[in-house]
């Protein structure tokens, strides 16, 4: 058990915030009383991460993910529970913790706007006393990887989003820090440098061994990168384990695409499964699992079938499902 | 040119008080510096006063009487717009208002005119208490006079809000706005009569003086106030500052069309 | 925090790297250096306009010669300048770093935040007008009779006295920002305390300068080392200076580390 590199237990978030009316009037009122309103931003979550693990954080917009993130990197502090990394309560904020790990946040920088990442690179070899032979390697390192050598003199307000947030990257990883917290790394980035960071990070942490805890709401960031994924709605953990298993947990059925040569009436298909989509040449099905091969092969022998297509539900689906069920009434059908 | 509707109007004024009013301590900490820098004033004169009986063909009641109204001039007129603007033309915000079927340099006015009534009415209230306190040396001027000052502020309102605009609007060419803007209230404030009463300077600066704008929104309708200026002299004044407020209108329309030219849409 | 020469050495290193990357950032804007630069000038010319004048007819300002109240105006001058220098812009865009939420990487790293946020920004633009400050300085102790080793050493003593006053209260009100919305308006305050401090205390009654010197203790900065030069500072009120100023920076310190605990149990 001793691999173990982030332990979470009953780890909880309320803070306070207040409503104002709208208008004139209402903000007159404002100045003299304002009503409060609690909110659970994290609610009683437990889990641990061993070395070297990637985990994804799903979870719809205001689960709570961002704020988890923040208290396992000491910028906040529970209300209640407890949480070590690397053996630190991250929020008593020890010099030696925050030396070994890095927190990277999708919409802000750390990278000064007006100057070339170079600069901001060396500010933070001093910040985090980086030794020069460790601090070449690691550069050289990482911005070969990322494949952004030539723009290091290039102030960083000119680079376009993805690649600041690669030089982002670069700026947090040259202490080479064993902890790598990620809130929402590709958010509004191009496809192609969304696909460029997620084959680093994968690259990465499968040469360093370091533990990544990421966030995202793009499920191919999640499908990609994490083995294991935690679902956190309302704030609230509903699900800690893989993806395969939770879609295979959450749809009793397997999606069946098949084209065929010739056409088919519509009603062949009634009682072999649900028909989601039809055309004369071509039919998507929804149909148990256990029975999905029989089905197939059925479908093989008796019509003119072109092409089969035998398929998990799409996780998008799957996952919106997930939340569906999980925001009513906290119905916890997903343990671990 | 089509004017702003009036409902709209209102509207941007009533938005930028609960603008206002989201920064609560906003209201209640900035007053301090308005009663901070008159009294100040006073206090030095008392300590001037204290050892000479006239300075500049001002005695101590009159002196006060000039710190005090000329405070409350100044504070009627005072706008942050230039600054506003150049900010808005920096960043690229303006396309927000280009995109949208308002004239931005009204759609400014009026909401300078909404942000300018709160802060001058609280700054109103604060003054008026130091009149009373000092009440025994306020000058009282005969009507005529008090009429005439408070019409060459009234027009000094709006010219100030034009002459801000037109700062604001220099952003267009210049890189940077930051130092522009920051010399140019020190200025403003300087030759408005804020720090002492203009009179004080060689007759040829003094002119050169009531030719700018800027000493009309406090030493000019302050000096009418104190019936240092016979009547007509101060129709002359309204006429003046009145000159200026129309010149700023076309300069502000001609130095709009010229940046809005040149404008790239730099925003994100 | 423990105090090590690793450890300063190290945060030299910081401070120096952070001094270099603000000066790349500056280069851009030699315009603001220019009209911030003027619109500082055009102020001073205005003060000493009203200093000479009021000087020809008054031979004394509440006790004070000539040269002992410019020595006051040139002190806070330094003063105010060497605060704007260093640590004022640090601290009063804190407000603004946390509303954006890059505050927050200011606590992931291992660096003091308090440090961080003080001494990250370094003002080239206020540079400029250390030379003028320093000038003006030499000027106001040329008016004066020469001054004795220990009046020097008194001065020097409570002009750094002066600056860690200065920073306490900057610290506190920095620290604000963790608990209320807005501060804006505080820093206003503050400069406008500031700007009373220009004057000799005399000029206030009494009972505000015991106000100032003991409950809110900012006749402290300017007075003191000014009176330390022309001896008239009293030895037990002087040693109170002193401890005034290191009780300060414990509380303010305290008040800090309270306010950083604040902001991350009452955020989200």
């Amino acid at each position: 058990m001793n691999d173990i590199v982030i332990d979470v237990r009953g780890l909880r978030k309320t803070y306070k915030s207040y409503r104002k009316a709208a208008g004139f009037v209402g903000s007159v009122r404002s100045i003299f009383w304002r009503e409060a309103v609690m909110t659970e931003a994290v609610q009683g979550m437990d889990f641990s991460v061993r070395k070297g693990e990637l985990v994804g954080f799903l979870g719809p917009n205001g689960a709570g993910k961002t704020t988890v993130l923040k208290m396992l990197s000491g910028i906040l502090y529970p209300t209640s529970g407890e949480a070590t990394v690397l053996g630190y309560k991250p929020w008593e904020r020890n010099a030696e913790f925050q030396k070994r790990f890095a927190i990277v946040m999708g919409q802000k920088s750390q990278l000064w706007w007006d100057l070339p990442a170079m600069e901001s690179f060396l500010l933070n070899k001093e910040i985090y006393e980086i030794p020069d032979r460790t601090y070449k390697e690691s550069l050289e390192e990482l911005t070969t990887l990322l494949d952004i050598k030539g723009l290091l003199d290039v102030p960083v307000r000119k680079l376009s989003l993805g690649e600041r947030m690669k030089a982002e990257l670069v700026a947090s990883l040259l202490h080479r820090p064993e902890v790598l917290f990620l809130d929402e790394p590709t958010i509004g980035l191009d496809v192609s440098s969304q696909l460029a960071i997620r084959q680093f990070l994968l690259r990465y942490n499968h040469e360093n061994e370091t533990t990544i805890l990421l966030t995202s709401h793009y499920m191919e960031d999640v499908v990609a990168l994490c083995k294991r994924i935690i679902v956190i709605n309302k704030g609230e953990k509903v699900y800690d384990g893989s993806l395969e298993e939770m879609v295979r947990e959450t749809s009793d059925h397997k999606v069946l695409t098949v084209t065929f040569t010739e056409a088919v009436e519509r009603k062949s298909f009634e009682l072999l499964g649900r028909v989601m989509e039809y055309n004369p040449q071509r039919v998507v099905l929804h149909v148990p699992r256990a029975e999905s091969k029989q089905v197939a092969a059925k479908m093989l022998t008796e019509m003119p079938v072109d092409d089969v297509l035998i398929d998990e539900p799409d996780i998008e689906d799957v996952v919106r499902k997930v939340f569906k069920e999980t925001g009513r009434e906290g119905l916890r059908k997903y343990e671990s | 040119m089509r004017l702003l509707p009036l409902k709209l109007g209102l509207k941007i004024i009533e938005n930028s008080w609960v603008r206002s009013f989201v920064w609560r301590s906003d209201i209640f900490f900035y007053r301090v510096g308005d009663v901070v820098s008159p009294l100040v004033q006073i206090l030095i004169w008392n300590a001037v006063f204290a050892t000479t009986t006239a300075f500049a063909g001002y005695t101590k009641e009159t002196m006060i009487s000039y710190v005090l109204v000329s405070s409350v001039f100044i504070a009627l007129s005072r706008n942050w717009a230039s600054e506003n603007v150049g900010r808005e033309i920096k960043d690229g915000l303006l396309n927000q208002y280009l995109v949208k079927p308002v004239s931005y340099v009204q759609f400014v006015m009026w909401n300078t005119v909404g942000r300018t009534m709160l802060a001058t009415l609280m700054a109103l209230v604060v003054i008026v208490v130091l009149g009373f306190v000092y009440r025994e040396e306020l000058y009282v001027p005969d009507f005529p006079h008090l009429i005439l000052s408070v019409m060459i502020v009234a027009v000094a309102f709006v010219m100030n809000i034009l002459l801000s605009i037109a700062i604001g609007l220099v952003a267009f060419w210049i890189t940077s706005v930051e130092g522009f803007s920051a010399a140019y209230y020190n200025v403003r404030g300087l030759l408005a009569g804020g720090m002492f009463p203009l009179n004080i300077l060689s007759p040829g600066f003094l002119f050169a003086m009531n030719v700018l704008p800027f000493s009309y929104t406090g030493f000019v309708p302050t000096q009418v106030f104190l019936g240092k200026m016979t009547v007509v002299e101060s129709l002359a004044a309204l006429a003046v500052v009145s000159a200026w407020t129309v010149a700023l209108v076309v300069i502000v329309g001609v130095v709009w069309r010229l940046g809005i030219k040149r404008y790239e849409a730099v925003g994100i | 925090m423990k105090l090590s020469a690793h450890k300063l050495r190290r945060y030299a290193w910081i401070w120096r790297r952070a001094v270099a990357m603000h000066f790349g950032t500056l280069v851009t804007s030699r315009s603001d250096f220019v009209f911030f630069f003027l619109g500082k000038m055009v102020r001073m010319c205005f003060f000493f306009v009203f200093f000479i004048s009021i000087f020809a007819v008054a031979p004394t300002v509440v006790g004070y010669s000539k040269g002992e109240v410019l020595l006051f105006f040139a002190t806070m001058n330094l003063i105010d300048v060497l605060i704007q220098i260093s640590w004022y812009r640090g601290f009063f865009l804190l407000p603004r770093m946390v509303r954006d939420g890059d505050f927050d990487f200011m606590l992931t790293k291992p660096v003091s935040p308090l440090f961080m946020i003080a001494f990250h920004i370094f003002d080239f633009l206020d540079l400029t007008t250390l030379p003028v400050a320093i000038g003006f300085l030499w000027y106001a102790f040329s008016l004066l009779p020469s001054l004795g080793a220990v009046a020097w050493i008194g001065y020097v003593i409570f002009l750094m006295n002066a600056l860690a006053l200065a920073f306490a209260l900057n610290m506190t009100l920095a620290a604000l920002t963790f608990r209320t919305v807005q501060t804006g308006n505080l820093w206003g305050v503050f400069r406008d305390l500031m700007y009373i401090l220009r004057f000799p205390p005399e000029i206030f009654p009494r009972g505000v300068q015991f106000f100032l010197t003991f409950v809110v203790p900012m006749l402290v900065i300017v007075a003191f080392p000014v009176k330390a030069a022309i001896g008239r500072l009293p030895l037990a009120v002087g040693v109170y200076g002193l401890a005034i100023s290191a009780l300060a920076l414990v509380l303010a310190s305290k008040f800090w580390h309270r306010g950083l605990r604040a902001y991350s149990s009452a955020s989200s």
